[in-house]
């Protein structure tokens, strides 16, 4: 398992110097070197690779780790291996309070946006858990399901409504709704980057409960674990991570459902292997789509949310064939 | 020693009462076993007994306090209880299985100690498991499967071990080996058994203690012997039968008549 974990990493650091490489131009590995530790204020190279490369390599490690533990979390909190992130409503409440934001107030200042999301992600995120919940308990994970899927509905229709009014908020949102780690300015973005860090470190104490989680509510319960509390720190976490991804990137589509399940297939049965695996597997997979999307179209962009829908939906469909397979 | 009683509990889901005013004392280090129609509460009982569902009114006691009361950690040292139809991680193996069942005896400064392994591993013994233990647990057969969740129960270590249907869906055989790996726990460490079961022949056979439960209330308990009699079926289950001495086993065995009354 170590080992494992060991070569995720590797092909972590592998990606993310693929990814300060690639593009429109170029570099080689000593450049990149030489930009990130001893660079010098006039030249080109440097000042692309620090100014736009990097951030982008950033948001798409953490964007990509925290899209995966998060998804990793849902599942085991819903029970349902074909769960993900967006299911708590985040990702549609946060795109409706930014479309909000742009069409109605004209709100033009990245802060205001970054804020407005997470607090949308944590709004719809909270009144899903709410509708799910009965007394002190969640009462069942299907509840949990129904509620996002409803939620997501609505706060959709609305953001459509609206974009269809306000056509030029469409330009200025079309961003979010492709799902994009590029032209992130790092001094934007830090609190997002930070916030989504610290969440991840408050994840690890919570694996070894996740275990006795996954045996089922009953199960828990009956060898003492406080199965309410960790559920709610679980969706806070959920939030955090996911909140912040969208929050820089947007809707970006089967990061948070399919690195699970490839994670989990290279790993033992346990949550303290699974969070670092997802993590580290989760970073590596949206650095490759952000690389395979910034050079497939030269000189143009394929957004990165689009390059992991397109990788993502056959193995989605995979995923579900092979699981019908098990059932049946 | 720990006893389990329950008083004036009241409880039931959405506006319907289940269990009211129910009065119920376990006797200790022995096997105790709910019987009842369908929907008549003791799966419910089982449950409030575990501290699964919160009563209404009325408490559930461990050693005269409070149930919902002390810390569910502390609970979880001298209870156990294993669920009806329990389902296992996909791909988790017996042994980690098994291990989740020392939960409560773990802390943040000592995550895993040789004493968890030793009881581990006596529980993968007592079960019979030891040769399976790092199979997956989705591999075995459901008799298997039962007896690595009772695994993990002994495991937990606790002196009280409370069992919501242990037997269903398993062949007879396998009934039967779930039900004397309980009674072997019973006679050998004295644990305190409650479970429910169906079968009312197998709950004469290995209760020492059968409570009957019926619209929401104890409605008869004791010895097999004096509880299970053609009257006390009929009232119970509502099922005319005849009731004869087990020539074998010398406990009552109920011929249930349903609609071929013989003459």
């Amino acid at each position: 398992m170590r080992r494992r974990l060991w070569l995720f990493a590797v092909a972590m650091l592998g990606a993310s110097l693929l990814s300060l490489m690639s593009g429109a131009y170029w570099f080689g590995p000593l450049t990149i070197w030489q930009a990130l530790w001893s660079p010098s204020p006039t030249d080109v190279a440097d000042l692309l690779i620090r100014t736009t490369r990097l951030p982008r390599t950033l948001v798409a490690m953490v964007v990509g780790a925290s899209l995966a533990v998060a998804g990793c979390m849902i599942q085991t909190l819903t029970r349902n291996p074909l769960a993900s992130p967006g299911l708590l409503g985040i990702n549609a409440g946060a795109l409706l309070v930014i479309v909000s934001l742009v069409s109605v107030w004209t709100v033009m200042s990245p802060w205001a946006w970054y804020a407005g999301a997470l607090l949308g992600a944590t709004l719809a995120a909270g009144i899903v858990w709410w509708v799910a919940m009965r007394g002190r308990s969640l009462s069942g994970p299907l509840h949990l399901v129904l509620a996002g899927a409803a939620l997501t509905a609505l706060c959709n229709a609305f953001s459509q409504a609206l974009l269809v009014i306000d056509q030029q908020g469409l330009d200025t949102v079309l961003f979010w709704l492709a799902g994009s780690v590029a032209g992130r300015p790092l001094a934007t973005i830090w609190p997002l980057i930070s916030l989504a860090l610290i969440a991840m470190l408050c994840v690890w104490p919570l694996a070894r409960s996740m275990n006795v989680l996954a045996a089922g509510e009953a199960v828990a319960k009956g060898v003492g674990l406080r199965v309410y509390r960790l559920q709610a720190m679980m969706v806070i976490l959920i939030v955090l991570l996911a909140g912040t991804s969208v929050a820089m990137a947007g809707n970006i589509a089967f990061v948070g459902l399919i690195v699970p399940h490839i994670a989990k297939g290279w790993l033992p049965v346990d949550h303290r292997a699974w969070i670092p695996g997802c993590a580290l597997l989760g970073a590596t997979l949206l650095l490759l789509a952000d690389v395979v999307g910034r050079v497939v179209i030269l000189p143009g962009e394929v957004p990165v949310g689009v390059m992991t829908a397109l990788i993502g939906a056959p193995v989605f469909v995979a995923l579900i064939r092979r699981q019908g397979v098990r059932h049946a | 020693m720990t006893t389990v009683s329950a008083h004036a509990l009241t409880l039931g889901y959405q506006r319907q009462v289940i269990l009211d005013r129910l009065e119920l004392t376990l006797p200790e280090r022995a096997i105790s076993v709910l019987v009842g129609s369908n929907g008549c509460g003791k799966s419910t009982l089982l449950k409030a007994l575990a501290r699964l569902i919160e009563p209404w009114e009325g408490r559930v006691c461990l050693d005269g306090k409070a149930i919902n009361r002390q810390p569910t950690r502390t609970v979880a040292k001298s209870l156990s209880l294993l669920p009806q139809q329990p389902e296992a991680p996909e791909g988790i193996t017996v042994r980690q299985l098994v291990g989740l069942g020392r939960h409560p005896h773990q802390n943040w400064f000592e995550q895993w100690s040789e004493a968890d392994e030793a009881m581990v591993q006596r529980a993968l013994l007592h079960t019979g498991l030891n040769t399976l233990s790092e199979r997956a647990v989705d591999t075995l057969s459901g008799g298997q499967r039962q007896r690595a969740w009772i695994a993990m129960a002994i495991a937990q270590d606790t002196p009280l071990m409370l069992l919501d249907e242990p037997t269903s869906f398993l062949d007879l055989t396998h009934q039967m080996e779930v039900l004397d790996l309980l009674r072997d726990l019973n006679r050998r460490e004295g644990k305190t058994i409650v479970m429910v079961l169906h079968d009312l022949n197998l709950a004469c056979r290995y209760a020492d203690h059968i409570v009957a439960v019926r619209q929401g209330g104890v409605h008869v308990q004791g010895a097999p012997k004096e509880v299970i009699t053609k009257e006390r079926v009929k009232e119970v289950f509502n099922l005319t039968c005849r009731i004869i001495d087990d020539p074998f086993f010398n406990t009552p065995l109920c011929i249930p008549f349903g609609k071929d009354v013989p003459g």
